[in-house]
Order: structure tokens, then sequence, then C-alpha cells
């Protein structure tokens, strides 16, 4: 599998609510050592929005300060994407469900916002 | 959860790729994601170079027509894209280096091929800028 192929998916929670595509993909570097690199790169979660480039702008998670007026923009349309883990996700012909409501997903600026380092 | 945090599309995708002596050698165009029997999916290897950006971008035709074109049109270049697996890779950081020699990767020979058979063709090519 390539990433092109999760990039755009759509993806709904468990109510069947259309959350948005999939716009980018969280990496954690905690999987098995590979010599000359560290340890592997794991599929931890994926963001989940409405907005493609606004979500790629760095504004949320980039540490991307200014000009004020894009980030305003872009950190609404950033801020609102979802943080979906990749253990919460099933794949389906449609595309991707998750097996949590919209409700109890976790926003992207609050994932940001407890802690995580841009 | 300890590990270092990157996110594909906003630390990796589209970086520049710099080879064990330093040269620029293409960008990220793509990741190939393994998945393990539990379900798990890593990085296993950076995609790069003829169609895989625009693979990537959604345009699949025009990117299998790019790979078809140059091996068509290009002979002793391969077409299809650089696999570098993540052991090839010493840092991911504003560019990520590899620990390959920019003549093995795609990206390189379709340079090269130009080179000899367009460039080198021009009166005048075969010395440097600056004689």
């Amino acid at each position: 599998m390539q990433m092109s192929e999760v990039m755009g998916v759509p993806v709904v929670d468990a109510g069947g609510t259309h959350l948005g595509k999939v716009t980018d993909i969280r990496l954690v570097q905690d999987g098995p050592y590979l010599e000359g690199f560290g340890n592997a790169l794991r599929v931890d979660a994926v963001v989940v929005g409405r907005g493609g480039l606004g979500s790629r702008l760095g504004y949320v998670r980039g540490g991307v300060r200014g000009p004020w007026l894009l980030r305003v923009l872009a950190a609404v349309l950033e801020g609102r994407a979802f943080l979906v883990p990749w253990t919460e996700i099933h794949r389906t012909d449609a595309g991707f469900t998750a097996t949590r409501r919209r409700g109890d997903l976790q926003q992207l600026r609050d994932a940001v916002g407890a802690g995580e380092a841009p | 959860m300890t590990g270092r945090r990157l996110y594909a599309a906003l630390h990796v995708l589209d970086r520049q790729l710099i080879d064990r002596d330093g040269r620029l050698c293409g960008k990220v165009d793509d990741l190939e994601l393994a998945e393990t029997a539990e379900g798990t999916l890593y990085v296993s290897a950076l995609i790069s170079g003829p169609g895989a950006l625009w693979y990537r971008l959604g345009g699949r035709r025009l990117g299998r027509w790019l790979r078809e074109h140059i091996a068509r049109t290009m002979s002793g270049v391969d077409p299809d894209p650089d696999r570098i697996p993540m052991a090839r890779v010493s840092d991911i950081a504003s560019a990520v280096t590899i620990t390959l020699d920019q003549s093995v990767l795609a990206t390189s020979a379709a340079e090269h091929w130009v080179r000899d058979h367009v460039i080198g063709h021009i009166p005048g090519s075969r010395h440097d800028a600056d004689e």
C-alpha cells in the first residue's frame, strides 16, 4: 500500500456521518529498530478534515505564525479536523469508518494543545 | 506513545532528498506502507521518481503514461519510481538524507539521459561554463 492510497479517502463516523477526507497521517517513531535509521515510523492516526490545502499549511501543527489573516483562516480550517487512531479505522468499499461517533473523536487542535510538539 | 511524532504530508512528502555525498537527488513523492499480521502499518520505503508525484496527486493515468513514455523513449532509463528502503534513510529534517548514491536513482537517470542525448549534441556543450 502507498500513502497516496490512504490520502483523500472519505471517512464516516460510527453513525454514518461524513467527517471529511484523510488529509494527513500521523507517524510515531516507535516501531521495530532499523539499522541506519532508528525505530521504524508507525502509522498512528489519520487526520480527517475538509480543508485540503489549509490543513497542510502548518498553522496548527507546524508552528507557522504569519501572516496573521492566513493564520486565523488556516487555523480554523485545520483545527476543525479530527485525529482518528488507525486502530479505530475500518476499511470498507466506500472508504474508512471510524469506530467512534463524531462527538467522541479528538480534534486536531486539542491534540496539539495537549502538548504535541508541532 | 513516546517516539518522535511526524505528520507525513507536512513533514515528509515533497522534502528534498540528499544523497550520501550531499547531492540533491529528487523529492519524496510518496511513502510505501507495509502492514504486519497484527494490522499495524509501518513506513517501509520512500517513493521518488518518474510518475510518482502525478500518481499521488490523483493523475494516475498521467503517472502511468509518463512511466510508459520514459520506457519507450529513454532507452536505459528505468521508468519505475525509486523505492528507497527506510534502512537507507539516515535523517528526516528539513531535507531527507539517504545513504545511497545519487547515480543509482531513477531521477538522476533521466537527467543523465537528457545530458547524453540532448545537451551533449549542442555545439559547445562539452566544456565548462567558465572556460
